[in-house]
C-alpha cells in the first residue's frame, strides 16, 4: 500500500469519468438527428464493492472495470413535421430520445466527480512529498 | 543509553509509523470512493483503525514498553463498506479525504520533532 496506488485509483475513476462525458457529448451532437439508428449511450462500468478485508490486501480496492459505452433502449421521440424529408407515413419524424436538460445534468455531475478525482491524486502527491521532508533541517 | 534507544525504537515511535501507514492506507480508500462515485451499485469503503486504537488504549499507555510494543503489532487497520451510506457523496469523501490529510501531516510533524530530540542530543545540546 503506497501512493502509486492512489494514482493508479484516482487515473482509472478519471479514464471512466472522461467515457461519461464522451457518452454525453455524444448524445447532444445526435440530439437533432433522425431516424432510429442513434439511441441515447450510456456508459458504464461494474464495481463490487468487497466485504470487510485486511490492509494488507488494500491493493485490492476497487476500482471501475470493463468500463463500456452501451446504447440505451427507449424508444424514439416521434415528433409531427409532415414536411420533414425523413417523416413516416403519418407525418411523424423519430429523433433519439435524448433529454437536453438531463444531459446537462449529468454534465455537471462529471466535472464535479472528475475535478473530485483530480484532487485525491494532488492530495496524494502533496502527502507524499510532505512525507520525503522528514529529517529535514527546517 | 536507555534514553536515546527510547526515542529510536519505542512503542510511540512505532505507533506514529503505523498511524501514518493507516493515513496513506486510508486516503487510498478515499480515493477509490470517488473513483467508483459513478458506479452504479457501488457502496463508499471506510477505513477502521481509531477504533481499535481506542480499544488498546490501556495497553497503549503502559508504562511497560514491551506490552505497548505488543499492543502496537496487533493494531491491523481494516476496510469495510459504510453501513450507513448507500452511495458515494463527493463532498463527504473531499472532507474526509482533507481531514485525513491534516492530520497525516501532523503526524509527520510530530515525528520531525521526534528526529529534532535526538539531532539535539547528538550535537550535544548545541541548535
Amino acid at each position: 500500500m503506497d501512493f502509486m496506488t492512489v494514482f493508479d485509483l484516482s487515473a482509472a475513476g478519471m479514464s471512466f469519468e472522461r467515457m461519461r462525458l464522451e457518452a454525453t457529448a455524444a448524445n447532444l451532437a445526435n440530439a437533432q438527428t433522425t431516424g432510429t439508428d442513434f439511441r441515447p449511450l450510456r456508459a458504464i462500468a461494474a464495481s463490487a464493492t468487497p466485504d470487510a478485508f485486511d490492509l494488507r490486501l488494500a491493493a485490492a480496492l476497487p476500482r471501475p472495470l470493463g468500463a463500456t459505452i452501451v446504447a440505451g433502449n427507449s424508444a424514439p421521440r416521434m415528433v409531427l413535421d409532415p414536411g420533414h424529408p425523413d417523416a413516416d407515413a403519418r407525418g411523424f419524424v423519430a429523433y433519439p430520445d435524448v433529454s437536453p436538460v438531463s444531459e446537462m445534468v449529468r454534465l455537471i455531475e462529471i466535472g464535479r466527480a472528475y475535478e473530485a478525482n483530480v484532487r485525491a491524486l494532488a492530495m496524494a502527491r502533496s502527502m507524499a512529498l510532505k512525507a520525503l521532508e522528514i529529517g529535514s533541517d527546517r | 543509553m536507555g534514553e536515546i534507544s527510547g526515542i529510536l525504537n519505542s512503542a510511540t515511535g512505532e505507533l506514529v509509523l503505523r498511524a501514518l501507514d493507516a493515513g496513506v492506507a486510508r486516503h487510498a480508500v478515499h480515493a477509490a470512493n470517488v473513483a467508483n462515485a459513478s458506479v452504479e451499485g457501488y457502496r463508499p469503503l471506510r477505513l477502521e483503525f481509531e477504533d481499535q486504537l481506542a480499544a488498546a488504549r490501556s495497553a497503549l499507555l503502559s508504562r511497560d514498553e514491551a506490552v505497548a510494543k505488543r499492543a502496537v503489532a496487533q493494531l491491523e487497520p481494516r476496510v469495510a463498506p459504510d453501513a450507513g451510506a448507500k452511495e458515494v457523496q463527493l463532498d463527504r469523501e473531499v472532507a474526509l479525504m482533507t481531514e485525513n490529510s491534516v492530520r497525516y501531516q501532523a503526524l509527520l510533524g510530530a515525528l520531525g520533532k521526534n528526529g529534532a530530540l535526538l539531532r539535539l542530543a547528538i550535537r550535544e545540546g548545541r541548535n
